[in-house]
């Protein structure tokens, strides 16, 4: 226990020394809200991906993978193809010289600089500050719940502890001090994750034959998952089952695409000074995404052949059915002693990088978009309102920290991720390759896509709506999708991703509401496209 | 394939790997090409005609 505090004190003292670095370097609001769009390329793609790869890319998917299998390895190609290679290359070199020739300082601005309107970036500050508290808030509770077992310290403690540590480096230090430790947290993470997959692969004897082991466990697999549709781990499960609904359309389509449109992601693309820092960072990154979620999801699902060869259970039996628990569970269980710790310390450093940029980003869109600018309240001490409104997002998410069961982390996640998608895409997308794209196109699209996702998660797709609970109050059943004939499309649609309905028609009004309605000044165009 | 019984999903155990690789050889092919900097780009503005400039 005392090892545990030292190295975690250790890590802590690393973490403000970069926070304090960052504080420094600190002058104007483009220090605070694009690091003075000078940052290295080994910075901006390790803070990209560790404030992608959350505690519950880890522990939250890593044991959704020990439950399906190998199926979620479409995630990790997609976290790699499309949430780097396709969003580097195509999303963002396009975002950092458009954000530049607009002077763009948060996404939401670069949205509503676009389009030359006050409500779109008003309105998506306003998404983004009110529901990131909730994605934030499901990683804080994780590593508090996790701090808590391992270091014996009173749950509430920690969550407050956690939230002042991060609080001074975020609000002083702006997001310098954020992509300066995510880099180190970053880099814990990674060295972490190799000791994790190598040491499995040897314990089971070679990559072939730990797949192969996991292949011949299929009759396993338990009766209720079969029910649902599951083969077996690296077999799949049967096409347009409602276990494959939910694998392929929620999990893989919905977080796999949903990353383009993340507003704590995109800013990162305007804080480099050239593409060479983001061809770069395409490198850092390819590598980083499949050694973080590709490892996480491998060994997840091959922990059902050492739990069961060393315990007689696959893993869900072992960690008593909450899939959170089958990583903690592997790490404890199965690897040497001082593994835990590194582990504890990355997954520590996994929840600080994504917690320090949701709340850099909900502030900067409550202080920034939401307030001075869709409030048209003025430019005047724009840094103090942008720390001010970070100050605001810690509160809440402290508030819904408090207020959040535990088991809510991979739905908050997926919730965001969906939410931003069906809203943000297409206007985002559009806005970087097509003059035609008008304000009324992208303000339909925008506003179109967020009620129909937001409708879905609250009257359609069952395990949102049911938790949330207002279908039931108003219609009486969990999902308006059960009352269809089971087995048929509108039956399957309360497995499917919400986002599968909203994405789609946020693109399609997106692209008919801009062909009728009048083009944008050909001037501002010329201005967007100045730099392309 | 290596021990996957499911060839879709073998593929995409193949595909995370050439992903990554991709991403390797794309970065090591533009390591040093920059395009226009950011500082560049923004003198632009001195030179834009009248109202076009922010």
């Amino acid at each position: 226990m005392t090892v545990k505090i030292i190295l975690a004190l250790v890590y802590l003292a690393v973490v403000f020394y970069l926070g304090y670095k960052g504080w420094r370097e600190t002058r104007q609001a483009s220090d605070y809200m694009l690091a003075g769009r000078q940052m290295n390329p080994y910075v901006m793609a390790m803070s990209y991906g560790a404030t992608f790869i959350s505690t519950s890319a880890i522990i939250g998917f890593g044991g959704a993978a020990a439950l399906f299998g190998f199926p979620l390895l479409w995630l990790t190609f997609l976290n790699i193809f499309v949430g780097i290679f396709i969003a580097m290359v195509f999303f963002g070199k396009r975002t950092r010289r458009m954000g530049v020739a607009l002077d763009s300082h948060t996404f939401p601005e670069l949205l509503g600089q676009r389009y030359q309107s006050r409500f779109i970036q008003g309105f998506t500050g306003a998404v983004v500050f009110l529901f990131i508290p909730v994605y934030a808030a499901a990683v804080l509770i994780g590593i508090s719940r996790m701090l808590e077992v391992s270091l014996g310290i009173n749950y509430y403690v920690v969550l407050l502890g956690f939230v002042a540590i991060l609080a001074i480096y975020v609000i002083t230090g702006g997001l310098k001090a954020v992509m300066y430790t995510d880099a180190f947290q970053g880099s814990l993470m990674l060295v972490m994750m190799v000791i994790l997959i190598i040491f499995t692969y040897s314990t089971l004897g070679g990559v072939t034959e730990a797949h192969q082991a996991l292949t011949d466990l299929a009759p396993q697999m338990p009766a209720n998952l079969k029910a649902g549709g599951m083969l077996g781990w690296t077999q799949g499960a049967k096409p347009f089952t409602p276990l494959w609904l939910v694998i392929y359309t929620t999990i893989i389509y919905g977080v796999g695409i949903g990353v383009l449109a993340q507003p704590q992601l995109a800013v990162r693309y305007m804080t480099v000074a050239s593409d060479r820092q983001l061809n770069r960072a395409v490198l850092f990154g390819g590598i980083f995404i499949v050694l973080m979620t590709g490892v996480a999801f491998v060994v997840g699902a091959l922990s059902n052949v050492v739990f069961f060869r060393e315990l007689g259970k696959i893993s869900v039996a072992v960690a008593g059915g909450n899939i959170d628990k089958i990583i903690p569970l592997y790490v404890t269980k199965v690897m040497p002693d001082w593994f835990e710790i590194l582990f504890l310390l990355a997954m520590l450093a996994a929840a600080m990088s994504t917690l320090s940029s949701q709340f850099h980003v909900g502030g900067t869109s409550l202080g920034r978009d939401f307030y001075e600018k869709g409030l048209a309240s003025g430019g005047r001490g724009e840094l103090r309102m942008s720390r001010l409104g970070v100050g605001i997002t810690i509160l809440v998410t402290l508030v819904w920290g408090l207020l959040l069961p535990p088991s809510i982390i991979a739905l908050a996640t997926a919730f965001f991720f969906g939410l931003c998608a069906a809203s943000f895409l297409p206007a985002y997308f559009l806005g970087l390759y097509w003059k035609g794209m008008t304000r009324l196109g992208a303000v339909v699209s925008i506003v179109g896509g967020f009620a129909t996702s937001f409708f879905f998660l609250l009257f359609v797709h069952t395990k949102e709506s049911a938790a949330i609970g207002l279908c039931k109050a108003t219609f009486g059943v969990d999902s308006l999708a059960q009352s269809a004939a089971q087995g048929s499309g509108w039956w399957l649609l309360q497995f499917t991703d919400p986002n599968i309905i909203a994405l789609p028609v946020s693109l399609i009004l997106a692209v008919v509401v801009s062909l009728a309605s009048p083009k944008m000044d050909q001037k501002h165009l010329q201005l967007c496209w100045r730099n392309l | 394939m290596l021990g996957i019984a499911s060839p879709e999903l073998a593929l995409a155990y193949v595909l995370c790997i050439a992903a990554s690789v991709l991403c390797i050889i794309y970065g090591i092919v533009k390591w040093n090409d920059s395009g226009p900097l950011t500082e560049e780009l923004r003198d632009l503005d001195q030179w834009a005609p009248e109202g076009e400039g922010k």
